[in-house]
């Protein structure tokens, strides 16, 4: 028997383009299998239908800079990294710090692909998330019509943001075709403090004192302590490691880690500052968890997310790592500890277990857990009567296929 | 999509019944003495009585209210306690406001958390005041905050004096409680924030009650600004003033607030409030920085540079907390000192890219002057969002349209250079023909899907947000020409 010749990517490079590719396929009922950096299976596709993939790496222009406004229109298919290069040429940036995937850096991962998964990273915290840096859109419904949605202003109430319906979607309800974001001026200086924390009350005990001191963090991270152990600076571990980190001048930087080192939690624990270099190296590190940038273990591994809140985050770690040291396998935990969002990996022999006592710790938290990889089949989510309704509006021949799991908010 | 028909007033008569058994008859208006004031919200022009306005007390009777008036073809009419500034209550087809300001209960204070519970009809400002001792207040503050509803900040997605740094009412909502037209209860995100999906509670921001009505707001407090340098600016040319606030912004530097008031304004709020301003000024800026105490000093005496680039007359800045409360209540203020020289007034709600803001200012004027209308402009000036406020005479219908059409002149000029028809007070039914000018047929036949998907009856806040084809509201007589 032969196998089917698989299907060349179709590469638009226009928005005008990807509608064409949509609009054919709605009419051929068939369906768009859309991909930025490919770091992510973002959709499930009735396997009934033909399936025509559709790159997006050549919607990878930035179509007007508006530096003396501070906002930028690029395509969806921009990877976030030739992004910023431009933008730094006017001393800008877009504050974000999207997780590695796949193997693919955060650089490499494109600005639409991020946008539909909701990918963010530790700067969520003080920079804020794509609600705030998205301004308008230009996205595709599953008829292949063109919509535009929001503006180029950064206030604007001006008919219903449909851009913002996009984050998350995972690009179910439509395709991002171009996006209108607000810049930032680029700080001149990152540094960072890590306290060594020898319990997890004593992690969460620092971070209510951060809250109310007179600092602005741009992120508060705790790292776990087998996660730590992999830690690109060498550094040595503990029960639990906080990391309060600043983007500020670098007089300003110095006086925030000063102010947070004389904090009464503080005072009782070891820590060390970093400066610029090291404090980037280890944001970015923080961002890429071990199941995609390490080959996969023979007897499998899940990540997942849990979003619970910033108080619970300390407790969270330190019972998932009481369960991994319990079941057997290796954890690596790390948390937005501002915003309550906990990643992690854990590969192990008893994996099916590892995940029963995930979901009633979850659910004993009230938390929402996302898995985000698994190696062995999940069922997929049902999609919730509000998605259900716009889905029969803007794809209702599922042009454009359905969310394959929770694969949201990484 | 579905159009209520008229409705034979029996079927009035029958849901009224059903609401005074539901509400009791404490919670329901509908003699038409009693319904006067129901009319119109801060936008004067278009007026209708709606049929009743409840007042439930609970998400359950939201959610049983809606049934019954679902279940008659009545529109139903969200209202906060309106504040709003586009006619977004008018009952153009006639209806019954459901009022949420009887649902007015902090649920939850979680300071270490940083959120807070609240019901819909929980005061601005209300919110602010219960954590008043702690480090936190809930960001959004437009002018309105001592009188408007946070559940009315979520329908219009209000802005406010400090959303430059801090950003607009949908950046400070972690999730939202909400009930359809069909009566069902829906939680969107939540303490924990948007965790997965499509952002719905994102979408449902700014939707101006025309897809939902807002029970619970999941709000996220934020660290209140510890130190702040204040700055009056005071210039003799208007264009000077915006050239500085589109330096400022190109500079990369994000002030707190950057606020800009004319000349005309400046004397109206001086005769106000008495705040110093000299008499000859043409346009003042009002510039907050705040943050870390240090660095303040250095953002300030950059922004006075930049200042003095574009001739500024007098930069006076500082730390004194009562010279900042004072511009701040009279920036605040300024609007309802207007009343001292004009009986009525509109105000206008464009925003702009900001490198533009000195062509806009000069050509709203010459709008003004073309169409012989008195204007005055106070504006939030670092967002590109401009309030140019025509003034006129509400017993000259004349001088009432020229007003309407010079706001219409100004409003396709700002969508012609890259701008938005408004910028935090909605489109209502005010601005709905302009919708036209900013937006293609399909981006708004889109909007329709969205809300056909939530709304299949159109019965929430019908004839808002979205033009229809074939149809202009006349906002002289909002009632011609639609289905009572």
């Amino acid at each position: 028997m032969t196998q089917a010749p698989a299907i060349l990517p179709k590469r638009p490079a226009s928005a005008d383009d990807l509608a064409s590719l949509i609009a054919h396929a709605h009419s051929e009922n068939s369906q768009i299998q859309l991909t930025g950096s490919a770091s992510l299976p973002l959709t499930h596709y009735d396997p009934s239908r033909p399936l025509q993939p559709v790159s997006t790496l050549r919607l990878n222009k930035v179509l007007e800079h508006a530096v003396a406004d501070m906002t930028v229109i690029a395509h969806a298919g921009i990877t976030l990294e030739a992004l910023q290069r431009q933008l730094a040429w006017q001393n800008q940036w877009l504050p974000i710090d999207p997780p590695a995937l796949s193997g693919r850096g955060p650089g490499q991962r494109t600005l639409g692909g991020l946008i539909a998964t909701n990918s963010l990273g530790p700067l969520r915290f003080g920079c804020g998330d794509f609600r705030l840096l998205i301004l308008g859109m230009k996205w595709i419904d599953g008829s292949g019509t063109l919509i535009k949605a929001g503006g180029r202003t950064v206030k604007n109430v001006a008919g219903y943001a449909s851009h913002r319906l996009m984050i998350g979607a995972c690009g179910t309800l439509g395709a991002l075709a171009e996006v209108t974001l607000r810049t930032f001026a680029r700080p001149v200086d990152e540094r960072c403090a890590l306290f060594f924390c020898d319990t997890a009350a004593r992690a969460e005990s620092l971070i209510a004192q951060v809250f109310t001191a007179p600092v602005s963090p741009a992120y508060i991270q705790i790292i776990g302590r087998e996660g730590f152990k992999k830690n690109p600076l060498q550094l040595p571990t503990s029960r639990m490691i906080v990391v309060v980190g600043f983007l500020d001048r670098p007089d300003i930087c110095a006086s925030q880690i000063d102010l947070v080192r004389a904090l009464p939690e503080a005072r009782a624990l070891e820590s060390i500052s970093q400066t610029a270099a090291q404090a980037g190296r280890l944001r970015l590190w923080m961002t890429s968890e071990p199941s995609t940038t390490e080959p996969a273990p023979p007897h499998g591994s899940i990540a997942f997310r849990l979003h619970t809140l910033s108080s619970q985050s300390a407790s969270l770690i330190e019972a998932l790592e009481a369960l991994a040291q319990k079941i057997g396998g290796t954890i690596w935990l790390v948390s937005e500890a501002g915003n309550g969002i906990i990643r992690g990996t854990n590969s192990t022999p008893n994996l099916h277990i590892f995940l029963r006592e995930l979901q009633s710790l979850a659910a004993a938290h009230q938390s929402s857990l996302l898995i985000t990889h698994s190696t062995f089949p999940l069922p997929a989510p049902r999609p919730d009567d509000f998605f259900r309704r716009l889905k029969s509006q803007l794809d209702p021949q599922n042009t454009l296929g359905l969310p394959t799991t929770s694969l949201t908010s990484l | 999509m579905t159009l209520a028909p008229p409705l034979p007033s029996t079927t009035h008569a029958a849901a009224l019944d059903a609401l005074r058994s539901l509400l009791g008859p404490a919670n329901i208006i509908s003699h038409p003495d009693d319904l006067l004031p129901y009319e119109c919200d801060g936008f004067t022009i278009p007026r209708a009585a709606p049929l009743a306005v409840i007042f439930p007390t609970s998400t359950r009777q939201v959610s049983e209210t809606l049934k019954i008036l679902t279940a008659h073809r009545i529109p139903i009419l969200p209202r906060g306690s309106a504040t709003g500034l586009c006619g977004g209550i008018v009952p153009v087809s006639g209806g019954v406001q459901v009022s949420t300001v009887r649902m007015n209960t902090i649920h939850t204070l979680d300071l270490r958390n940083r959120f807070a519970l609240v019901d819909a009809g929980v005061c601005n400002l209300a919110l602010s005041d219960a954590v008043a001792s702690s480090p936190y207040h809930f960001a959004p503050d437009p002018s309105s905050q001592r009188a408007s509803t946070i559940g009315g900040n979520v329908a219009t997605n209000a802005g406010g004096l400090h959303t430059l740094k801090y950003g607009v009412t949908v950046n400070h909502i972690l999730g939202l409680e909400v009930v359809l037209g069909d009566g069902s209860i829906h939680i969107l995100g939540g303490p924990r924030g948007h965790t997965s999906g499509p952002d719905l509670a994102g979408l449902l921001c700014g939707s101006e009650g025309t897809l939902a009505i807002v029970t619970r707001v999941w709000c996220r407090l934020t660290p209140r600004p510890r130190a702040f340098r204040t700055a009056l600016a005071i210039y003799d040319s208007t264009q000077n003033a915006c050239q500085t606030v589109a330096d400022i912004i190109a500079a990369g530097i994000v002030p707190a607030a950057l606020e800009m008031m004319d000349g005309s304004m400046v004397r109206i709020v001086e005769d106000a409030f008495h705040v110093g301003f000299p008499a000859s000024a043409q346009a003042v800026l009002v510039i907050e920085v705040d943050g870390q105490n240090l660095g303040l000093d250095e953002d300030l005496a950059h922004i006075e540079s930049l200042a003095r680039k574009n001739n500024v007359v007098t930069f006076q800045g500082g730390s004194d907390p009562l010279r900042r409360a004072e511009l701040w209540s009279a920036r605040r203020r300024a609007f309802g000192a207007i009343g001292r020289i004009s009986p009525s007034y509109c105000t206008q709600d464009a925003c702009v890219p900001r490198s533009k803001l000195p062509a806009v200012i000069a050509h709203i004027a010459s709008i003004c002057s073309k169409y012989q209308l008195r204007i005055t402009n106070a504006f939030h000036a670092g967002d590109g969002n401009v309030h140019p406020v025509l003034m006129y005479h509400e017993n000259d219908p004349a001088e009432v349209q020229r007003a309407l059409d010079a706001s219409g002149e100004i409003l396709r000029y700002c969508i012609s250079i890259g701008g938005s028809v408004t910028g935090e007070h909605g489109v209502g039914i005010e601005k709905l023909p302009y919708m036209r000018h900013m937006f293609a047929p399909q981006d708004l036949q889109a909007m329709h899907r969205i809300r056909h998907a939530l709304v299949p009856v159109d019965i929430m806040n019908p004839y808002k947000v979205l033009p229809r084809d074939n149809l202009d509201i006349n906002l002289l007589h909002p009632q011609h020409n639609i289905p009572q």
